[in-house]
């Protein structure tokens, strides 16, 4: 998990003269969170939609 | 592949560049802040969530007002509202969720505290609580009785939104007016606003693309459950003729 934050850490701007290494991690935590919380909902959305449509084909 | 399928597929791809636009004004194109720095990014992905809120959650009182006035009438109308109503109740609930946590992660930065008993972040807390009751519920039994008490609840749940705009005008709260009605100095700067409206337009298309699914298989789920019950009532008056 830390690695990945590591690996997306580059592409958020950072300089030192303006925002601190926590911002700068909560920045990050932030957009990845967004990202991870909607993909997983989706993927509980299309698991009901499957889910539904295997029972009506019964 | 049906049309429905087609669409959606063609609505995912639409979506996935408009967020990838979204994310490179973002991040790339949009200046920072003379006060924030860049953790003025935050705002980009904050404010799509409050935005979902106020789509979704007014979508969910609607539809339950709807599956109440159907309910006796159109069973097949009534049963598409309340589908919409579950549908719009989690999809805004996705939204409340990431809002509040993104909230919080910036307001550690920005406020140097995690969470504070204001009236705007408490309101908003007791909104995300009634909508996990409200589903919660929804989950207890599905029936049309529960339909009707979770389309009576959403009423009541509904009535914390405005509370919740209005929080940053009736009382002090640490957390700012809005951006959008809240007072002479609210606004975003012209630099600001490709990367917020993009981010918005992108995050909202998400929502109704990933709603519409859900939508889909709650209907389906509730046509199953009722085409079960009538095999069931058809057998049992079959039985019972035989039997007499």
């Amino acid at each position: 998990m830390l690695s990945a934050l590591g690996l997306l850490a580059g592409i958020f701007p950072y300089d030192p003269a303006i925002d601190t290494p926590l911002g700068h991690r909560n920045l990050i935590l932030i957009y990845a969170s967004v990202w991870i919380g909607q993909i997983g909902y989706a993927v509980y959305a299309g698991y009901k939609w499957a889910k539904a449509k295997r029972n009506s084909v019964r | 592949m049906s049309r429905t399928a087609l669409a959606r597929w063609l609505g995912f791809a639409v979506t996935l560049g408009v967020l990838g636009y979204g994310l490179v004004l973002a991040l790339r194109v949009s200046p920072p802040d003379s006060q924030q720095g860049n953790m003025i990014r935050s705002f980009y992905y904050h404010f799509p969530n409050w935005i979902g809120v106020g789509v979704f959650f007014p979508l969910n009182l609607v539809a339950s007002i709807v599956y109440l006035a159907m309910r006796f009438r159109d069973s097949v109308a009534a049963m598409k509202a309340d589908a919409l109503a579950l549908a719009s109740a989690e999809m805004g609930l996705v939204y409340c969720t990431l809002g509040l946590l993104s909230g919080s992660l910036w307001g550690r930065e920005e406020w140097g505290i995690w969470w504070t008993w204001d009236a705007r972040l408490t309101t908003t807390l007791l909104l995300w609580l009634i909508y996990v009751a409200y589903l919660v519920v929804r989950r207890m039994r599905n029936d049309q009785r529960n339909a009707s008490i979770c389309a009576v609840l959403a009423i009541f749940a509904f009535c914390d939104m405005p509370i919740v705009y209005m929080s940053t005008q009736w009382w002090r709260t640490q957390h700012p007016a809005p951006v959008f009605g809240g007072g002479p100095d609210a606004g975003i700067a012209s630099s600001m606003q490709p990367a917020v409206w993009w981010n918005v337009a992108g995050w909202l298309a998400w929502g109704v693309l990933i709603a519409s699914i859900r939508y889909s298989a709650e209907l389906r789920r509730q046509q199953n459950q009722d085409d079960t019950a009538t095999k069931l009532i058809e057998l049992n008056e079959y039985e019972g003729i035989h039997h007499a």
